[in-house]
């Protein structure tokens, strides 16, 4: 399949846009009303810019909305975090990074949502993921608003918003200069500094710079869980060596080889590294003549000790990430009520994983010449991609009932270099590893989208939307929506959509040359979803709205682990079978005029999985609290918070259970796997906002998780124990001085 | 998969690239603009009871876009005074505004600083429809792709301030 577009001529449709667009748009912000008098300004037409500009590419979901206010009061620390108060949103961690799941894919917010930040589709080349907790790309403190839109964008945005999309809005460049510094402290030795910089550059430019660096001890412990089930505790990854009987225990670095234990069940604590670092820099450049330009950096590292994908224990692995995007946009009006715009972007991404790994099949051998030694080797996996790409759309007002949208967007990542540095002497994944170590790919995606809105007497409206994206080792794929909205009385209304959307894979599901627990497999096909929702929103006053949604989303050739082994102990990356979830979800939403606010959430959800059993790491119950107060004689708002997570069922990781079979098993359904069920959590955490300045400081603090409640992290595939145990109560203080 | 690859033409994506290019960009006003331009009249046409001080401040809440347009009239005189903008979030401490402007987004923070300074001589204005249960003194409300303001007359009295009869002539409502 040919590309579209050669990157000499995508280059040269850049080097177009930026020119003939932005040329013109800057000449048409030079109409001033500065010498305007108020009898004409009150004769003026206007268009009003939010209803123009509003994304067609929302009219049929719902909008869940965090504010730069909330993430103040509540004391977020994440975009996860502030996620997390959503409807149906929950958080997960594996020691490696937080991830937020919902609608029955515990990773929905990251290998299958697309984020955008201020338009930039920030998902990187080598997953196709975003980052949402301590290594996104965007820091909490610059963020001014998150907007959650579940259902599938495929039709305007494709093949990242397979099932939902997340956009971030950064704060805005002001043109009175003012700097504003914060630092904070918490426990793990959690430290933060933050210092973000407004102002002028020149008459028509505004620029806000923004940089932060942070760092935590982490903490120092981690517990494998004792579950409810018929079996009281949590189960791990274990081998067993056919010859002997022997059990392996990974996650134990004592325990390693122990012919004593008879069942591959466990409970304990083990100490652990977990600490963390990076920076973050994010800037971004706004002209009254309607240009941006933004960008941002981070990079980070991190230490997890927990057995992951088959790693050693003792030996702590780190991580390495770096990101970076400059994004350039256009906006202007060709006529009254068409606005146009243009963006185009570059983007890098880079990580390096250095682990240590057991070799068991050396450690067998030994075990049968009665050695017990241990055989470690050290992997470096490595990652770095770079993308350019172009879009450019009109949004039309056809007349008052009719509106349009037509665009393309092409997106080249003409860079993508994967590695996996294997030590020959590690008899283990040599004989589960192709003989390519490094592979180099290239991918080009095009797309064209359009979208048709149309109104019948204000009541009903009808939005049908297409994007046809081409991708060249995949060839074109359509992704359709239909949206129906009514508008009832009393400010309420009503809309159902059905769409088909589909997930390419990645280029590590394609081609990254090894991976210790699963092996790419170039032959995947895409991931298909076929998703319904209905919305219905009614606004009781300007304070006051009741939201509540129901969804039934069906994935077919889903794309993950199946255990047929090309080696001993790793499993090939396939598509298999189809995974079906319903739900709904019902949010009140209430602000009072004198700054209470209060948002009360609950959302129940059915997943089952190819085997028709319940979802592994799918809560089917989860409810949310938040309430903030201003106490107006301490100067103070105060916040509280109350989240409940049902259980979930874990995922099986004894291979010597599954099915009945032993060390080689070929199929390892989950429907014939003994249930493992974490406890529910709820958790409640405590703010405290000075909202005036003291000692010539602001002020705010809060403890999460105040009454130290478990939290079990239902873990995937990857990790070696069903769940892991999150460390409970803690607190972090923020003190903040702004210089205008 | 998805449905057999049609390779689609280089010429075509580039053509409809040139066609977009091509579009004349046509002078038009948009509504923080004009909303803006609205703020700096109200300036104009009212009374402080303090009068010629060094800097007119025309306080902002929160990121709304209206703040983005004001900039545009940094600089001009007001009465004497050269205006300015600025930012403001939880508190207007120090900041010696004389109008304060907040957006249907920010409506509840802005009931509450409303609330706090209704005393004050700071003119308040606001575009949400419930602009004057929101303590404003001026709602600037868009109907029928025109703008229009409407007035709370006892409001700006009570904080001092004395609307031009230009001003209340031609509000579309001046509640008494």
């Amino acid at each position: 399949m040919a590309c579209l577009i050669s990157r000499a001529n995508l280059l040269m449709l850049l080097a177009l846009q930026v020119i003939s667009v932005g040329l013109p748009s800057m000449s048409w912000a030079d109409g001033s009303l500065d010498g305007a008098s108020l009898e004409s300004l009150l004769t003026v037409e206007v268009k009003s810019a939010e209803n123009i500009s509003r994304e067609l590419s929302e009219a049929g979901s719902v909008v869940y909305v965090v504010t730069a206010e909330e993430i103040r009061l509540f004391g977020y620390r994440t975009l996860a975090e502030a996620l997390y108060s959503l409807p149906g949103l929950y958080r997960t961690y594996d020691q490696r990074d937080e991830y937020v799941g919902g609608r029955g894919e515990s990773g929905i917010l990251s290998g299958k949502t697309l984020l955008t930040i201020d338009g930039y589709a920030s998902n990187e080349g080598f997953t196709d993921s975003a980052w949402y907790g301590f290594h996104s790309i965007v820091d909490i403190n610059d963020v001014d608003r998150i907007e959650y839109i579940p259902g599938s964008g495929a039709a305007a945005y494709g093949n990242g918003a397979f099932y939902a999309t997340v956009k971030v809005y950064t704060k805005k460049a002001s043109k009175i200069a003012e700097t504003n510094a914060t630092l904070s402290q918490g426990t793990f030795s959690d430290r933060k500094i933050n210092i973000n910089s407004s102002g002028l550059i020149s008459d028509s430019i505004t620029g806000r710079v923004s940089m932060t660096a942070f760092s935590t001890a982490g903490q120092p412990s981690i517990t494998i869980p004792t579950l409810a089930n018929n079996q009281g505790a949590s189960r791990f990854f274990a081998f067993t060596n056919p010859l002997t009987g022997d059990r392996f225990f990974t996650p134990y670095n004592t325990a390693y080889l122990d012919s004593s234990l008879t069942s591959s069940v466990g409970s304990g604590t083990i100490t652990h590294a977990d600490d963390y670092d990076g920076h973050r820099v994010l800037f971004r450049l706004n002209s009254t003549n309607s240009w941006s330009f933004d960008g941002g950096y981070y990079d980070y590292s991190k230490t997890y000790g927990m057995a992951v994908s088959n790693q050693y224990f003792g030996e702590p692995a780190k991580q390495k990430f770096s990101q970076g995007f400059l994004n350039l946009q256009f906006e202007g009006w060709s006529s009254e009520l068409t606005k146009l715009s243009t963006r185009v972007y570059y983007g890098s991404y880079e990580k390096e994983e250095d682990a240590v790994y057991l070799d068991y099949i050396k450690v067998a051998i030994n075990n049968l010449s009665g050695k017990d030694d241990v055989v470690k080797f050290l992997t470096v996996q490595v990652a770095r991609g770079q993308w350019l790409g172009i879009e450019q759309k009109v949004t039309s007002e056809i007349s008052s009932t009719h509106r349009i949208m037509l665009g393309f967007e092409a997106r080249d990542d003409f860079r993508t270099h994967m590695a996996y540095n294997l030590p020959s002497s590690a008899i283990t994944f040599q004989l589960a590893s192709s003989t390519n170590q490094v592979a180099d790919i290239t991918r080009m995606r095009e797309s064209l989208y359009f979208q048709d809105e149309t109104t019948w007497s204000e009541q009903y409206k009808l939005t049908l939307g297409l994007r046809v994206e081409n991708q060249n080792n995949f060839g074109a794929d359509i992704n359709p929506r239909m949206v129906l909205e009514w508008s009832l009385a009393d400010n309420s209304s009503l809309k159902y959509s059905l769409s088909q959307t589909h997930r390419n894979p990645s280029n590590y599901e394609l081609h990254f040359p090894i991976s210790i627990i699963s092996v790419s497999n170039p032959n995947l096909s895409s991931q298909r979803g076929f998703l319904q929702d209905l919305v219905f929103k009614t606004e009781f006053s300007r304070q006051s709205q009741l939201t509540a949604t129901a969804y039934h989303y069906r994935s077919d050739n889903m794309i993950g682990g199946a255990y047929a082994s090309p080696g001993l102990f790793t499993s090939n990356l396939t598509n298999y079978g189809a995974a079906v979830t319903s739900g709904f979800e019902i949010e009140y939403l209430r602000h009072w005029d004198d700054g209470t606010h209060l948002r009360l959430n609950y959302a129940y959800q059915d997943s089952l999985d190819s085997d028709s059993a319940w979802t592994a790491n799918s809560p089917r119950h989860l409810a949310k609290f938040q309430f903030a107060k201003p106490i107006k004689s301490l100067s103070s708002t105060l916040g509280v918070e109350t989240r409940f997570v049902g259980g979930m069922r874990t995922l099986e990781k004894d291979f010597f259970t599954c099915s009945g079979q032993a060390l080689l098993v070929t199929s390892c359904s989950s429907a014939n796997l003994p249930s493992y069920v974490t406890g529910g959590y709820t958790v409640s955490n405590v703010s405290w906002v000075m909202d005036k300045p003291f000692l010539g400081l602001t002020w705010r603090a809060s403890v999460k998780n105040v009454f130290d409640r478990r939290i079990n992290w239902v873990q995937d595939d990857a990790v070696f124990a069903s769940a892991l145990t999150d460390y409970g109560r803690t607190f972090f203080l923020e003190a903040g001085m702004s210089f205008k | 998969m998805g449905i057999t690859p049609q390779p689609f033409k280089t010429r075509m994506l580039c053509l409809l690239g040139l066609l977009f290019s091509s579009l004349v960009l046509a002078d038009s006003i948009k509504e923080y603009d004009v909303k803006a331009a609205f703020v700096y009249n109200f300036a104009l046409y009212t009374d402080w009871p303090e009068q010629g001080v060094a800097s007119f401040n025309v306080c902002v809440l929160g990121s709304d876009p209206v703040g983005n347009s004001l900039e545009s009239f940094i600089g001009k005189d007001v009465k004497g005074s050269k205006l300015q903008t600025l930012h403001v979030s939880a508190s207007l401490a120090g900041k010696e505004c004389r109008i304060l402007y907040f957006g249907d987004q920010d409506r509840v923070a802005g009931s509450k600083l409303a609330q706090e300074i209704k005393s004050e001589p700071i003119l308040v204005v606001c575009d949400s429809e419930d602009w004057q249960k929101r303590g404003a003194m001026i709602g600037v409300l868009l109907k029928d792709k025109r703008m229009t303001f409407e007035v709370n007359l006892p409001a700006t009295s009570k904080a001092g301030l004395k609307l031009s009869a230009k001003l209340l002539r031609l509000a579309s409502l001046v509640l008494n």
